[in-house]
């Protein structure tokens, strides 16, 4: 009896011994933040996470934000939500006004901006490098802020990551151009000094990403003398982005090989075994529908020159239109069969690869900036005449243009069938103050078809967007954007 | 590899624990006395009027073996000596204890009635006798179970006790059931009770034969419960397999075979239907018509239900062997179950194996294992591909081509059949326990028990779905693998001592530590070199393949003591301490006690003149503390993740490089248990010599530190942080009549009745936020399970009636002779401003929905939701009887469930417009509004972007309640002497039928849901509908 007792209390002794270490249970297939910025790999694969957010980011949105409110879309099928989109009826259920994504791709470059310059610089972890990783983390952070205000407006601002519950989550807005002059201009100007001069990796945020982003930054704030500059910065880089395409096969590669092609900034790597179906699939998939159908305005538009390459490589121009009344599928980002026809993969399979900036958008926009800063219209032209030659369009002539309103039209309508269905055109209304003119009469003569009373763009304050319900309920420091509902 | 070294160090512990203990006993049985000398007894066991009685179980007490009557009320037994004590016990009869003395022959007589009280329970760690128990425990026998031809576990406990609530997912073969124990007490934490199997835990009780169940004890109140500590907030049921009993081995032969069909048919839109769909949506020139008679893709009439389901047939052979000698008990089962879907090509196989063996090696060492094993094939039907695509797709569209071959997609919709036929979805899954014990007898008092317990769990997923199923003319399929090991071990002591003076004394104290393992890896391909191979060598182009792996460990220390005075004052208390390694370093200790107390009134002199009509009372009341542990293994620690996870399905790629990043789940280092304090106040009450028994209880269930996942604000860069904030409130109350209204020689009625209430409320929550998920919303103060959405008010009749006067209320328009001229207002002309609602940005017109404009302002949007009513049932009961003349016995169980909405999301997708080629009931298209001036509750047939059909509509909850004939018996027991003339110890032949009538206003297949995630109660989304089955069996015993 004595000695099972001792043997109890041996085995009791033991037993706790190990009880503290057996108690002691680390994540297996993950790592603890103690385990992780620690090595030129974790810089690495911290920055890819980056890139990733801005893909779940823009996945979808891409177009739900740049394009399909404007006038290149409209409704397709009979989904609630498109109709919402397209006939100004966003309200703060709309999947699209969630912005968690944009915000966890902050959160993700703010860990990398505080993280990656404590980790060690070796032989092969260089300040050069690790100071490249840091001008990526800048840059994102940058071009997040910027999709946020223009979508929102005013929004909270977070630049350091949260990593302590006892730190309070909640921020409330900050005006747009305090962001604009605060944040993402101070980012973009830290991002081009890191940055490793000669990169020119079409998937990463390259010297000529970050001096696009800048003059697409200016022009939003209006600054035209500041947009031309970073244009020019961006024209006198030592490798020559230029626009050179003048046929059907050059043309595709911006879309199918940015990196071969000198006309391509910076595009959205996408690969669907990794990364999975592309939202892109919104308006072409394999399937026989989509999301949004082609406007017909823009659609006729596009008709009205069978010779434009644009043409043909935006969508399927041997679809007989006698049968089919309207064209469904987008096949701009697809590759094309033996006789050019575009052929949307299935959406699981979907691997387009999008285009964020491109040369032929930075010229647009100098010639925008022209047009405002100067009364010699000559140089507007040269820009969008030479695009318009490459691409097989006949020159337009000065004298048909004899506003600077005309002439910005004109630049606009350049970028609406260059740039179609790039996430673009809304943001174009928007800059311009052209969203109640160009939209007003496009959503009356919608509400038409569906038989509902046409009351059209009626409200100017709709241009933002709603902040979702989510988000309020999340944040009790968020005012919802008028004249949403609370 | 470092796990698997890690893996056999850690699983060394517990047998080196056993293997030291094992070496102790054996030490000490050399100085063990010799064995006594065993002699034969053998007797008869009558009731009062001298009749012998079939069926008497006949004990040693103390000891393992174990035997039982004949027809004649006959016994013979091996007893070890003088002092051995016999105990007879039978349902129905007081128990009896007889010292054998010199006695060879024994002629006993037991007494009917006041039987429960003396029946023994399982509680943790040990038994109790029934009169003893303290806490609320309810039982649920062998016998019971036989009655319900139970395919698993939970069917056969399900409306047998009260404060149960038993629903399977669906009627699919295989499908999983939530088990809630009075209510549901906590958020995200997991609200399945805790089960133990012969006293260990972990044990995957879908592989046990419900044949081989002696009991099934269901621990509700805290102070039964809180023994299990950390995993005994939801409950514990406690499962004891069958033994064998003493004499000849026992070969039991079990056959039954039924017939089963899908109950009743909702009804569904034909091709004539789909016409007139089609002239409301777009006229009699509109397109949708089709004009091509001869085209054979669009001129089908199908009735899909009927293509889609069948007669379904169900056989099940159980085999069982068991017997006992003086110091060997042994029970081995082997059964196999093949039970078809009503769905065409769905089907389950199992087979389920037992081996239980106790060995009395000493008067004082005994040494026992429970070893278990299952293997089960499936084929899961996809409910979403097949019926709900058979429900929603146009009743014309092809089945077939015309050379008889399955169709595929057409106008986007599945074709059903082939989707049932051509998909496969198979699980594999083997499942495997040990567990063993060595048990040492010190003194008589006292006993020690070290046991271990070790599973593992294989489970193989494959799927495939063939090019034809395809939208894009691509198969694909997937291949997965997950293995799960989880071992135990606990050592204990009991004390059992009776003092002088009445005064008894039970003690109980012990240990024990756990590890579980989890490991899934998964490959998944496309484009498959042939159809024919679907197996992962066969795809050309691959998925990112995934493995992960989780592990957890928690240690205890548990005790128990009980103390009572001649029976009558009564007091048990509880006490464990748990650490687990899923939480925080700071609360990795939780403490749970409990205390409860007993008064056996009847027992007192002043009741003795009641003693004819009461003759058994008992007050009871307890409180104690339970803990919910069941959360993510890492949900308290920061995780940086990568590659594929539960929350991330791609990663986070980028351009070939694995990105690295926060889970956007924050991990919170101070998360602790789930804390639930449960008070219960219980009488059980005895009349008429057992011929009535009533038992009630009243519980107040608090759940404090409420374990959920807390929404975060998005720009944290985070979505949700892991709290333990926040209560629930569960309060109810429930009773079981257990009674005899006729009983006598030949003909018996026993009539149980169980009803049970509950109530769940939300105290408080994580900064007073509210929680609201799509169709739900979940705020203080309010019960659980509050639907939230729009109030649905009727449809406009014209275009007109969108007139509303500044304080939101409704004018009538008035035509005169079909011109619109003005409003009245209650009767009365209106003049002044008339206002119009908009929703989405455009005003409503003729045909759509009316919505109840809460806010009052000129916008129906989210603002305007509301809660609409809730899911919780108000009442649930269960009704069985039995009726036995002779040889034969009627049994039949009724089961209600009262109050409560369910949201019939399976409508809801039929008749919101949003597919064209989605067609919608009957009612609907027959009703819709047209034109101008139609007064219906249903919204114009097409999507015109007002959102008539947006979710979560009033329109679509429905009234849940439900009565239903569960299952109806018939048995016939073969006479003995016809029996023995066929060699056999007895036979029984029966014809059984289940869920054969159902009373409900709900209008998809069935209002009997399961309640899983207490944020998101009561939707149907149109699940895999239960069948009706009529079946036959008949069990040999020889």
């Amino acid at each position: 009896m004595k000695k099972l007792i001792y043997y109890t209390l041996a085995l009791g002794l033991f037993a706790n011994a190990g009880c503290k270490k057996f108690l002691d249970q680390q994540p297996i297939s993950d790592l603890a933040p103690e385990s992780f910025w620690k090595t030129a790999d974790d810089a690495k694969t911290g920055v890819a996470a980056i890139y990733d957010g801005i893909q779940k980011t823009l996945n979808g949105n891409y177009t739900d934000w740049g394009d399909a409110r404007s006038d290149n879309f409209t409704y397709g099928g009979t989904g609630e939500n498109q109709i919402n989109v397209t006939l100004n009826g966003l309200n703060s259920l709309t999947g699209a006004a969630n912005w968690n994504n944009l915000y966890y791709t902050i959160g993700r470059a703010n860990l990398a901006i505080k993280h990656i310059p404590e980790i060690p610089s070796s032989a092969t972890y260089t300040e050069a490098i690790r100071n490249n990783y840091l001008a990526q983390a800048y840059g994102i952070r940058a071009y997040m802020y910027f999709y946020a205000i223009r979508l929102w407006g005013a929004v909270p601002v977070r630049l350091e990551p949260y990593e302590d519950l006892n730190e309070d989550p909640l921020a409330p807005r900050n005006s747009a151009d305090s962001i604009l002059n605060n944040v993402i201009l101070p980012d973009l100007a830290k991002a081009y000094t890191l940055v490793t001069k000669t990169n020119t990796n079409v998937w990463e945020m390259t010297p000529a990403a970050i001096l696009a982003l800048q003059t697409d930054v200016y022009m939003w704030k209006k600054d035209y003398a500041k947009a031309l500059q970073s244009s020019q910065d961006l024209i006198n880089l030592s490798y020559k982005y230029d626009v050179s395409a003048n046929n059907f096969t050059d043309f595709k590669k911006i879309f199918l090989d940015p990196a071969g092609t000198k006309e391509a900034i910076w595009s959205m790597h996408w690969d669907y075994t990794r990364d999975g179906g592309n939202g892109i699939s919104k308006i072409g998939s394999g399937g026989n529908t989509s999301q949004y159908y082609i406007d017909s305005s823009v659609f006729l538009r596009f008709e009205s020159n069978k010779n434009d390459i644009r043409r043909w490589a935006t969508y399927d121009t041997t679809v007989p239109l006698t049968t089919t009344p309207r064209i469904i599928q987008i096949g701009k980002f697809y590759p094309v069969n033996s006789s050019n026809k575009p052929v949307p993969p299935a959406n699981a399979q979907n691997d387009a690869k999008l285009t964020l900036y491109r040369m032929a958008d930075i010229l647009l926009l100098r010639a925008e900036a022209l047009n405002k800063t100067s009364a010699n219209k000559a140089p507007v032209f040269t820009i969008v005449n030479r695009i318009r030659t490459l691409r097989g369009a006949t020159p337009l002539v000065a004298t048909d243009y004899p506003t600077d309103s005309d002439v910005e039209k004109a630049v606009l309508d350049e970028r609406q069938l260059e740039l179609f269905a790039e996430g673009r055109r809304w943001f174009d209304l928007v800059r311009t103050d052209r969203v109640i003119e160009v939209m007003d009469p496009m959503v009356r003569y919608r509400q038409k078809l569906l038989n509902i009373s046409q009351t059209g763009f009626d409200d100017p304050r709709k241009i933002l967007w709603p902040i979702s319900r989510q988000a309020l309920t999340r944040n009790t420091l968020l005012r919802q954007n008028e004249p949403y509902s609370e | 590899m470092e796990e698997k070294n890690i893996s056999s160090r850690r699983l060394s512990v517990p047998f080196r624990r056993v293997l030291w203990s094992l070496m102790l006993f054996i030490g000490c049985l050399q100085v063990m006395p010799a064995m006594a000398q065993t002699k034969t007894v053998e007797g008869t066991v009558k009731d009062e009027k001298g009749i012998g009685l079939n069926g008497i179980t006949v004990s040693i007490k103390g000891g393992t073996g174990g035997t039982s009557t004949n027809a004649n009320g006959a016994f013979k037994i091996m007893v070890p000596g003088p002092n051995s004590v016999l105990v007879f016990t039978s349902v129905g009869f007081t128990t009896k204890e007889i010292t054998v003395g010199s006695q060879t022959e024994l002629s006993v007589v037991l007494t009917a009635g006041n039987a429960s009280m003396d029946e023994v329970v399982v509680v943790g760690y040990g038994t109790q006798r029934k009169k003893d128990v303290t806490g609320a425990i309810s039982s649920v026998s062998a016998k019971q179970i036989e009655e319900r031809q139970a395919i698993d576990v939970l069917d056969a406990m399900q409306g047998q006790a009260p404060g149960l609530q038993i629903a399977q997912e669906s009627g699919r073969p295989g499908a999983g059931n939530s088990v809630r124990i009075r209510g549901i007490g906590t958020l995200q934490g997991g609200a399945d009770p805790l089960y133990i199997v012969d006293g260990a835990q972990g044990v995957n009780i879908d592989g046990i034969n419900p044949n081989d169940i002696e009991s099934i004890e269901i621990l509700k109140d805290a102070a039964s419960a809180a023994i299990y500590g950390s995993r005994s907030a939801n409950g514990v049921v406690i499962i004891t397999t069958k033994k064998g009993r003493e004499g000849k081995p026992t070969l039991d032969v079990r056959y039954l075979t039924s017939l089963s069909k899908l109950s009743h048919k909702i009804p569904q839109s034909n091709a004539e239907l789909r016409r007139l769909l089609e002239y409301k949506r777009n006229g009699n020139t509109g397109g949708g018509f089709n004009t091509d008679s001869l085209n054979p893709s669009f001129n089908a009439d199908n009735d899909y239900q009927d293509m889609l389901t069948r007669t379904a047939n169900r056989q099940q052979v159980d085999v069982s062997l068991g017997g006992a000698s003086r110091n060997l008990n042994y029970y081995g089962s082997l059964g196999y179950l093949k039970d078809e879907g009503i769905i065409i090509n769905s089907w389950a196989k199992i087979m389920r194996g037992r081996f239980n063996i106790d060995y009395k090696a000493t008067d004082k060492l005994t040494y026992g294992n429970r070893i278990q094993f299952s293997y089960q094939t499936e084929n899961r039907i996809n409910d979403g591909n097949t019926l709900n695509q058979a429900i929603q797709r146009p009743p014309n569209f092809r089945v077939y081509l015309p050379d008889g071959t399955l169709a595929g997609q057409i106008g986007g919709r599945r074709n059903p059949v082939a989707e049932a036929l051509l998909r496969k979805n198979e699980y594999q899954i083997m499942d495997g326990n040990f567990y063993n014990y060595v048990s040492y007898q010190f003194l008589p008092e006292l006993k020690l028990t070290v046991d271990a317990n070790v599973k593992a769990k294989y489970t193989h997923h494959l799927t495939f779905a063939p090019r034809l199923l395809s939208s894009s003319n691509d198969n694909d399929g997937s291949d997965e693998n997950d293995l799960n090991t989880y071992w135990m071990t606990q050592a204990y002591l009991n004390y059992n001592k009776t003092l002088g003076g009445g005064h008894t004394l039970t003690g109980l104290f012990g240990v024990s530590a756990d590890r579980n393992f989890n490991r899934g890896a998964e490959i998944s391909g496309t484009n498959y070199v042939t159809e024919e191979v679907t197996t992962l060598n066969s795809p050309q182009v691959y998925g990112v393949p995934n493995s992960r792996e989780e592990r957890y460990t928690s240690v205890s220390a548990f005790g128990r003591l009980g103390y009572s005075y001649k029976g009558k004052y009564l007091f048990n208390s509880n006490f464990r301490a748990d650490a687990s390694s899923k939480f925080g370093k700071q609360n990795r200790w939780g403490y749970f006690p409990s205390a409860s107390v007993g008064w056996r009134f009847s027992e007192e002199p002043f009741m003795r003149w009641a003693y004819d009509y009461l003759s058994e009372g008992k007050i009871r009341a307890s409180y104690g503390v339970t803990g919910n542990d069941r959360i993510g293994e890492y949900d308290a620690i920061r995780i940086y993740s990568f590659g594929e996870s539960d929350d991330n399905d791609n990663g986070n790629w980028y351009n070939g490089v694995s990105g690295v990043a926060p889970a956007a789940t924050f991990g919170n280092p101070a998360l602790s248990w789930e804390e639930t304090k449960q008070t219960n106040i219980g009488l059980d009450l005895t009349f008429l010599k057992g011929r009535v028994t009533f038992t009630a209880d009243y519980y107040n269930k608090i759940t404090d530190k409420l374990l959920y996942q807390a929404p975060l604000p998005y720009e944290s860069g985070f979505n949700e942080v892991n709290v333990n904030i926040g209560s629930i409130q569960n309060k109810g109350f429930e009773f079981v009549i257990n009674s005899y209204p006729v009983r006598n020689k030949d003909f018996s009625w026993n009539l149980i009745y169980n009803m049970s209430f509950n109530n769940a409320t939300i105290k408080s929550l994580y900064g007073g936020i509210p929680i609201t998920s799509t169709n739900w919303i979940t705020q203080e103060g309010q019960r659980l399970g509050n639907f939230y959405g729009w109030q649905a008010l009727g449809v406009y009749q014209y275009d007109e009636s969108n007139a509303y006067t500044d304080n939101w209320e409704q004018l009538t328009p008035v035509f005169v002779s079909g011109t619109f001229t003005g409003y009245t207002l209650d009767g009365k002309a209106y003049n002044g401003t008339v206002n119009k609602l908009k929703t989405a940005g455009n005003v409503l017109k003729g045909g759509d929905m009316i919505w109840l404009n809460n806010n009052k302002d000129s916008v129906i949007d989210d603002a305007d939701r509301i809660p609409l009513g809730n899911a919780q049932p108000k009442w649930i009961a269960g009704l069985s009887n039995q009726f036995s003349y002779k040889n034969f016995s009627l049994s039949f169980s009724v089961y209600v469930s009262w109050g409560g909405l369910l949201y019939d999301r399976g409508r809801q997708q039929l008749n919101q417009n949003t597919i064209s080629n989605v067609t919608p009931d009957p009612e609907y298209i027959r009703d819709a509004w047209a034109q101008p001036g139609d007064v219906t509750k249903w919204p114009t047939p097409k999507n015109n972007g007002m959102g008539n059909g947006r979710e979560l509509s009033s329109l679509y909850l429905e009234d849940a309640s439900f009565i239903r004939l569960r299952n109806v018996r018939l048995t016939y027991n073969l006479a003995k002497n016809i029996a023995n003339k066929m060699k056999l110890k007895g036979a029984t032949v029966y014809l059984y039928g289940n869920n054969l009538l159902t009373y409900t206003n709900y209008f998809w297949y069935d209002p009997e849901i399961a309640f899983n995630n207490a944020l998101e109660m009561g939707q149907d989304s149109g699940r895999y509908p239960r069948k009706r089955e009529f079946g036959a069996g008949v069990n040999l015993n020889f």
